[in-house]
């Protein structure tokens, strides 16, 4: 399978590609973190699927249409990133100082997100059909309108997504009902 | 607030920063001028980066599940060694009783023993004999005199030192691999393979001592994948990996 084949399936959210190449990189990924930054073989499968979630949804978010070197360089490059990110965290004095001085703001957003993220699980398991369906169809397995016209039995994509857009609004317009309360 | 689809399409390529430079501008100045539209936008991010937490989540179960796999794997293939060291303990046992004659016709092949016999530290072909005046040959020379003396720790650190600025990358890597496997140190020998380019120099070597070290470290399916391809490769290790997948997998 060639890169942009590969790319193509992941887009398509093929999961035979995405856990073969998952299970292809998996120990030479671990192995290298270990060897060269010291990373438990624990952190470095989380580290691995961090990985993985990045170029993922890089791809399926038409971030990542191409790659110029090989998809092993590529992911051990976002590898190395991630790992550079962790440790300018860690070990940066300024970051540091400014980790100290926006610790509140910090904390405040990443509650704001695990707040955002459980609100609108909650709301979207509450959701009825066809918006519940649609919603996870599209964002969450990444189907195309197209299928999903063809799924749920609509005339077009385009009558998909004017579909799509209204569920979302119902969506935010629940939740932020909830906020509001 | 009134719904338009092309309303909220606008604002999800906003957040995924997909506006083209005039668009992104006409939506800057709409949020500055209706402080509504500013309000809604606000609120569809939040609703757009709770979808792509649950996405990320979603990824991360599917990968916990292949995880454990991998655990359902590895335990399963300890499980067979096991069984097999037992069969073996057995069958030793009782012919050991009946004739000690059999003992070594009937036990199973071990994986350490199996990789004592086939391991061999690789043989030095990339240095001069002599130390050349050449500054690069010259650290080659002594680095490959360490490790013709079995100085492995000594060798080691001085591939490490060659791999910051030679253009032997592929060679030294190698050479430091084996060096990693003589002392024992089969993952780091591993990753060292790795990182060599796989079609450049010493690429039967690498596959084989890649092989050889996924049989030191229990990984049976990559290595039966490596020597299946060595076989196919018709390398001159295709002899010595046609033997230990007879060993291992026989049939």
């Amino acid at each position: 399978m060639t890169t942009k084949e590969v790319i193509e399936s992941i887009y398509n959210n093929d999961e035979k590609v995405i856990e073969s190449l998952y299970n292809k990189y998996r120990s030479h990924f671990i192995s290298w973190a270990l060897v060269e930054y010291n990373i438990s073989s624990h952190d470095s499968k989380d580290l691995f699927q961090e990985v993985m979630i990045v170029l993922v949804m890089k791809i399926q978010n038409k971030k990542i249409i191409e790659i110029s070197t090989t998809l092993k360089t590529f992911i051990f490059g976002i590898g190395k990133q991630l790992i550079r990110n962790s440790f300018k965290l860690k070990y940066n004095r300024e970051s540091r100082q400014q980790q100290y001085y926006q610790l509140s703001e910090l904390s405040d957003d990443n509650a704001e997100i695990d707040k955002g993220y459980g609100l609108v699980a909650l709301e979207l398991s509450n959701m009825k059909t066809p918006c519940r369906s649609i919603i996870q169809a599209y964002y969450l397995k990444n189907l195309s309108l197209k299928e999903i016209a063809l799924s749920l039995g609509y005339k077009s994509a385009k009558s998909v997504k004017v579909q799509k857009y209204r569920c979302l609004k119902t969506l935010k317009d629940e939740i932020f009902k909830i906020k509001v309360k | 607030m009134v719904f338009s689809a092309k309303k909220i399409e606008l604002i999800e390529r906003y957040y995924n920063e997909d506006l083209s430079p005039e668009e992104y501008e006409f939506f800057m100045e709409q949020m500055l001028k209706d402080s509504d539209f500013a309000e809604e936008v606000k609120q569809f991010n939040f609703v757009f980066s709770g979808i792509d937490k649950a996405r990320a989540n979603e990824l991360k179960n599917q990968f916990i599940s292949y995880e454990q796999q991998h655990l359902v794997e590895a335990k399963k293939s300890k499980l067979v060694n096991f069984s097999r060291f037992k069969i073996s303990l057995v069958a030793t046992f009782s012919i050991f009783i009946i004739s000690s004659a059999y003992l070594f016709l009937c036990t199973s092949p071990s994986q350490d023993l199996l990789y004592a016999d086939y391991f061999k530290p690789y043989p030095n072909v990339i240095a001069p004999v002599t130390r050349s005046l050449n500054q690069e040959s010259g650290d080659v020379f002594l680095a490959m005199n360490k490790y013709d003396t079995k100085n492995y720790t000594a060798a080691i650190s001085a591939f490490d030192e060659l791999l910051i600025h030679t253009r032997l990358q592929n060679e030294i890597l190698f050479y430091k691999a084996v060096a990693l496997m003589a002392k024992g140190s089969h993952l780091e020998a591993k990753t060292q393979l790795e990182l060599m380019n796989e079609n450049g120099e010493f690429k039967n070597q690498r596959k084989w001592y890649l092989a050889l070290v996924s049989l030191q470290l229990d990984e049976l399916q990559e290595m039966q994948t490596l020597l299946n391809d060595i076989v196919s490769d018709q390398s001159s290790y295709s002899v010595y990996a046609t033997q230990l997948l007879n060993e291992f997998f026989p049939n």
